[in-house]
C-alpha cells in the first residue's frame, strides 16, 4: 500500500472517508490518530432547545394529538442533528466510536417514542465513548433509555425482570457460553432497584435508585458472593478476561476486519486490562496494529447505508436537507435509534439487498444534481474535477483509460454522481 | 453469514425469475402468507357483533349500523363485501378475541411479541425464522414485501428475500448508461463484486417483477394501489413456491375520524384478497395458499373523543383457504371488559402453533417454545 492508499484507508477507517483537504494535507494519519485521542470532545445535548413539557393531568384527546406531534417532531429534529454532527465533525473518529457504541449498547426508540431519553442515552455515549469501559457501562446502565428498551426499569424485588440482566452478558459483555442461567437470575436480582423517575418527565433524565425495590439478598454472580448491587455487576463484568475478549473482537472487527485470529484478540484484550479498562489505548493500539494496513484489511469492509450517505455529503462537501436524508435510511432501513432488535443492524453482508443498494445509487445523483432554487442538497461541481474527484473517491492516482472515457461523457456532476454509485465506492 | 446462505442469497432474485412457472409448483406445496396489519387493527368495526347492545351503547359516534349479516350475531364491515363469498364457500375462518397474557398496549412491543412468539423475555428471532431454520430453508424460500423488515422473519443469520414493485433505479440518459456499463465490468475486489452482483440481480428482478405485476393487476382485477400491487406479487412468487411469505400493510391506528379510513383499508384488503382467491381458483392453487390475517392489537372498545379509538387488546385473526370456515374464539365479551379493554379467550401461539402442525408440518413445540392446544381451524 503507497502512502496515499494508506491516508484514504485510514480516512475511511476512522472517519467516514478522507475529504479533499484532509487528503491533500501534509499531516500524517498517525498525528491525527493522536490528535483526535486527546482532543476532549465538547459534549451538549443533541435536544438541549427543546425539552418537552411535562404531560399534566387531564389531557384532552387534542392535546395528546399535540403533544404525539411534538414528539414526532424532537424525534425528527434528534435524528437531523445526529447526522449533521457526523458530517461536518471535526474529529470523525469520536464520531465512528460513539457510533460503534450505539450499535453494541442497543436501544431503539421503536420500543419508547422518547427523543429527550434518547438524546441524553446519547450524551452518556459521547462522553464516555473514549474512557474507561466501566464508566460508560455504569452511565449505560443506569440510563433512563436502556432501563426502559431493556425492562430494568421494572426489574424489582420479588418480581424479577431478566431481560437486561441476559443481554448485558451475552451481547453488552461476556458473550455467549461464558455464564450459566444462574448468573443471569442472580445478577437480574443484582440489578434491581432502578426506575426512571416518572415525576422528572421530560425535565430531567436522570434515573433513580430506590431501596424498597431492591433485593438486598445474597447473591452469587459470576463467581462473587455478596449483597450485589448494580454497581457489583457493573464492575464485575467490566474485569472479567471474556468482556476484553469480547471488545477486543467487536472493536477490531470494526474498524479492521471481520473475525480476527486468536492471537490478535489476546494482544488488544491484554492492552484493556494493562490499560485499565481504557477504551482510547484499545483504538490507539487498533490503528497502530501492522495488520490495520494490510491487504486483508484494505477495502474488506462494506459501507453500511448510514456510512455510505455520511461519507458522500462529508466527502463531496454537500450541504444536505437532513430531513431527506432521515427519509432515505428509513428507505434504505437503517434509521439511526431504530434497530429491529437488541442485536443491531446488521453485518456487512446483511446490507446486500436491493432496499440498501439500491436506494444508493438513487441517492449517489440526488446529492450531485443540479437541484435550482428549491435545492435539498448543494454540491459545487467547480470544486471537484475529474481527476480530484477519482483520487477522491476511489483513491487511485491514475485513472484507467475505460474510466477516462466514460468520465469523458459525464458533465462535472454527473461525474460525481457516477462516481458515488459505484461497486468500489461501497467499500469501506 | 455463511458463504453458502450468501451464494443462495445472491442467486435467489434471479432464480425466482428464471424459473418456469408452471413447470415448478408440486401438488403438495405449501404457502403461509402472513399478511400484518400494522398499527392495530379495530378488531370490534371489523367483524362487528351487531346483535350485543353494548356495541353501540360504547361506540354511539363509530360504531357501524349498516354491517352484512353473517351470522346470528356476526356482521361484516361493509368494506368487507368481497370476503362474504369467501365465507359462504367455506374458505373463510375468523378467531375472535386472540391476543397474549399481560397485553402490551404499545405498538413496538406488541408487535414483537407477536413475531417472536414468545411474551416474556428476551427477544431476538423471529417465530417464522425459526420455522425457517428448523427447514433448513433457502433464502428464496421466504419473501417479505413492505417497507419495513419484520422480526417474523429475523433469525441467526439469514435475511430472507425481500421484494418491492416500487423500488427500481431511477438512472436515465448519459449517467444511466454510464453506471450500467459500470455494473457490467467484473469487480477485482471481492466485496465490490458481491455489490456488483447483488445490484444486477436486483435491478434485473425487480424491473421484470414491475412488468409482471402490473400485467397481472390489469388481467386479475386487483384493486389499484400497492396493496393490490403486493397481492399480484404474491400470486407471481407463488408460482415458485415459497414456504412464507410475509406483507405488511400500515395505516390501522385510527385515533381520529376512524370510520371512512378504515373502510377503505377493509375494502382494499377485501377486494384484494377476494381477487387473488379467485386468480389462485383459476389456476389450481387455491388449495396450496393459506393466508393469515393479524395485527398486533386490537383497539379499545370504547370510543374516544376524537372519532376513533385507542390502543387496545385481543382482536381477531383471520384464515382465508382450506380452513374449516365460521367464527371461532367466543363472542368479544363487551359486558365484561378488563381495565377497560376485552379480555383474551384465544393465545395466539394457538393459531400459529395448529398453522405449524397441521399447515406447514412442523412440530410447534420447538418453535414455539411449549405447547400449545389448537383452535381446530385446519
Amino acid at each position: 500500500m503507497d502512502a496515499f492508499t494508506q491516508k484514504a484507508h485510514f480516512f475511511r477507517r476512522a472517519s467516514f472517508g478522507a475529504t479533499q483537504q484532509e487528503l491533500g494535507s501534509s499531516v500524517k494519519p498517525i498525528e491525527l490518530l493522536e490528535q483526535w485521542l486527546q482532543d476532549k470532545q465538547p459534549v451538549t445535548n443533541l435536544l438541549s432547545k427543546e425539552r418537552p413539557e411535562s404531560e399534566p393531568l387531564g389531557m384532552t384527546e387534542t392535546d395528546k394529538k399535540f403533544k404525539r406531534m411534538q414528539l414526532r417532531a424532537q424525534g425528527i429534529a434528534l435524528g437531523q442533528a445526529l447526522l449533521e454532527q457526523m458530517v461536518t465533525a471535526s474529529n470523525p473518529l469520536h464520531e465512528k466510536v460513539v457510533n460503534f457504541w450505539r450499535d453494541h449498547f442497543v436501544v431503539s426508540a421503536k420500543k419508547f417514542n422518547l427523543p429527550h431519553f434518547i438524546a441524553d442515552y446519547d450524551l452518556r455515549l459521547r462522553t464516555h465513548a473514549l474512557g474507561d469501559f466501566q464508566d460508560l457501562l455504569w452511565s449505560v446502565t443506569t440510563s433512563p433509555a436502556m432501563l426502559r428498551y431493556l425492562d430494568n426499569g421494572q426489574n424489582r424485588v420479588g418480581n424479577p425482570n431478566e431481560n437486561y440482566s441476559r443481554e448485558l452478558l451475552e451481547l453488552f459483555t461476556l458473550g455467549r457460553g461464558q455464564y450459566t442461567e444462574q448468573d443471569i437470575q442472580e445478577g437480574a436480582r443484582a440489578l434491581t432497584g432502578w426506575v426512571t423517575n416518572p415525576l422528572d418527565y421530560g425535565k430531567k433524565t436522570e434515573a433513580i435508585f430506590i431501596p424498597r425495590r431492591h433485593d438486598s439478598g445474597l447473591k452469587n454472580y459470576l463467581g462473587r458472593q455478596g449483597n450485589l448491587k448494580a454497581e457489583d455487576v457493573v464492575e464485575i463484568v467490566s474485569n472479567h478476561p471474556s468482556t476484553a475478549r469480547t471488545l477486543a473482537r467487536k472493536l477490531w472487527s470494526e474498524f479492521v476486519y471481520p473475525n480476527p485470529e486468536p492471537a490478535v484478540i489476546q494482544r488488544l484484550a491484554k492492552v484493556y486490562q494493562r490499560k485499565n479498562r481504557n477504551i482510547q489505548a484499545l483504538i490507539h493500539a487498533i490503528f497502530t496494529s501492522p495488520e490495520f494496513y494490510s491487504a486483508k484489511a484494505y477495502r474488506s469492509r462494506l459501507k453500511n447505508p448510514l456510512y455510505f450517505t455520511i461519507g458522500a455529503l462529508r466527502q463531496l462537501e454537500i450541504q444536505a436537507d437532513y430531513r431527506k436524508v432521515l427519509a432515505s435510511l428509513k428507505a434504505m432501513e437503517q434509521l439511526p435509534y431504530n434497530a429491529l432488535s437488541v442485536k443491531g443492524w446488521p453485518e456487512d453482508e446483511g446490507w446486500l439487498n436491493a432496499p440498501s443498494l439500491l436506494t444508493r445509487i438513487n441517492l449517489a445523483q440526488q446529492f450531485t444534481q443540479d437541484s435550482g432554487d428549491e435545492g435539498r442538497f448543494v454540491y459545487e461541481p467547480e470544486k471537484f474535477p475529474p481527476k480530484e474527484l477519482t483520487a477522491l473517491l476511489l483513491d487511485s492516482s491514475t485513472i484507467s483509460a475505460n474510466l477516462r472515457t466514460t468520465l469523458k461523457g459525464l458533465s462535472n456532476r454527473e461525474s460525481a454522481a457516477f462516481l458515488l454509485a459505484s461497486p468500489l465506492y461501497q467499500l469501506a | 453469514m455463511q458463504r453458502r446462505t450468501f451464494l443462495e442469497m445472491l442467486f435467489s432474485a434471479t432464480t425466482l425469475l428464471a424459473l418456469n412457472p408452471t413447470a415448478v409448483l408440486g401438488k403438495d406445496q405449501k404457502t403461509l402468507l402472513v399478511i400484518e396489519l400494522a398499527g392495530g387493527n379495530d378488531g370490534l368495526n371489523t367483524f362487528i357483533p351487531y346483535a350485543d347492545s353494548n356495541y353501540l351503547r360504547l361506540r354511539p359516534r363509530i360504531g357501524i349500523k349498516d354491517g352484512i349479516p353473517v351470522s346470528h350475531s356476526v356482521a361484516l364491515n361493509p368494506g368487507l363485501k368481497d370476503l362474504k363469498p369467501l365465507l359462504e364457500s367455506g374458505q373463510l375462518a375468523v378467531i375472535q378475541n386472540v391476543g397474549y397474557p399481560n397485553p402490551d398496549l404499545s405498538h413496538f412491543r406488541s408487535k414483537e411479541i407477536w413475531q417472536s412468539a414468545h411474551p416474556q423475555g428476551s427477544v431476538d428471532s423471529g417465530w417464522l425464522a425459526r420455522y425457517l431454520e428448523a427447514t433448513k430453508a433457502k433464502t428464496s424460500e421466504a419473501v417479505f414485501l413492505g417497507d419495513e423488515y419484520p422480526l417474523a422473519l429475523t433469525g441467526s443469520s439469514t435475511r430472507y428475500l425481500e421484494l418491492s414493485p416500487n423500488l427500481g433505479l431511477k438512472t436515465q440518459g448519459k449517467l444511466g448508461q454510464a453506471i450500467q456499463e459500470a455494473y457490467r465490468v467484473p469487480q477485482k475486489q471481492p466485496m465490490a463484486e458481491k455489490v456488483r452482483q447483488t445490484v444486477l440481480e436486483s435491478t434485473q428482478a425487480v424491473r421484470d417483477l414491475a412488468k409482471d405485476v402490473d400485467q397481472r393487476v390489469q388481467r386479475q382485477g386487483y384493486p389499484p394501489g400497492d396493496l393490490g400491487r403486493h397481492l399480484a406479487l404474491v400470486s407471481r412468487l407463488l408460482e415458485v413456491g415459497p414456504k412464507v411469505i410475509y406483507l405488511t400493510i400500515g395505516g390501522w391506528d385510527t385515533h381520529v375520524n376512524q370510520v371512512q379510513r378504515h373502510q377503505r383499508l377493509l375494502e382494499q384488503v377485501g377486494k384484494g384478497l377476494s381477487a387473488l382467491n379467485q386468480d389462485l381458483k383459476a389456476r389450481g392453487l387455491d388449495k396450496n395458499i393459506l393466508i393469515m390475517v393479524q395485527s398486533e392489537f386490537g383497539r379499545r372498545p370504547t370510543e374516544n373523543g376524537s372519532g376513533g379509538t385507542d390502543h387496545g387488546t385481543a382482536g381477531p385473526v383471520w384464515l382465508i383457504g382450506p380452513v374449516r370456515a365460521g367464527f371461532y374464539g367466543g363472542e368479544p365479551a363487551l359486558d365484561s371488559l378488563q381495565k377497560g379493554n376485552l379480555p383474551m379467550h384465544v393465545d395466539f401461539r394457538s393459531v400459529y402453533a395448529e398453522i405449524l402442525d397441521r399447515w406447514l408440518g412442523m412440530p410447534s413445540k420447538g418453535i414455539l417454545s411449549g405447547s400449545f392446544p389448537g383452535v381446530g381451524i385446519l
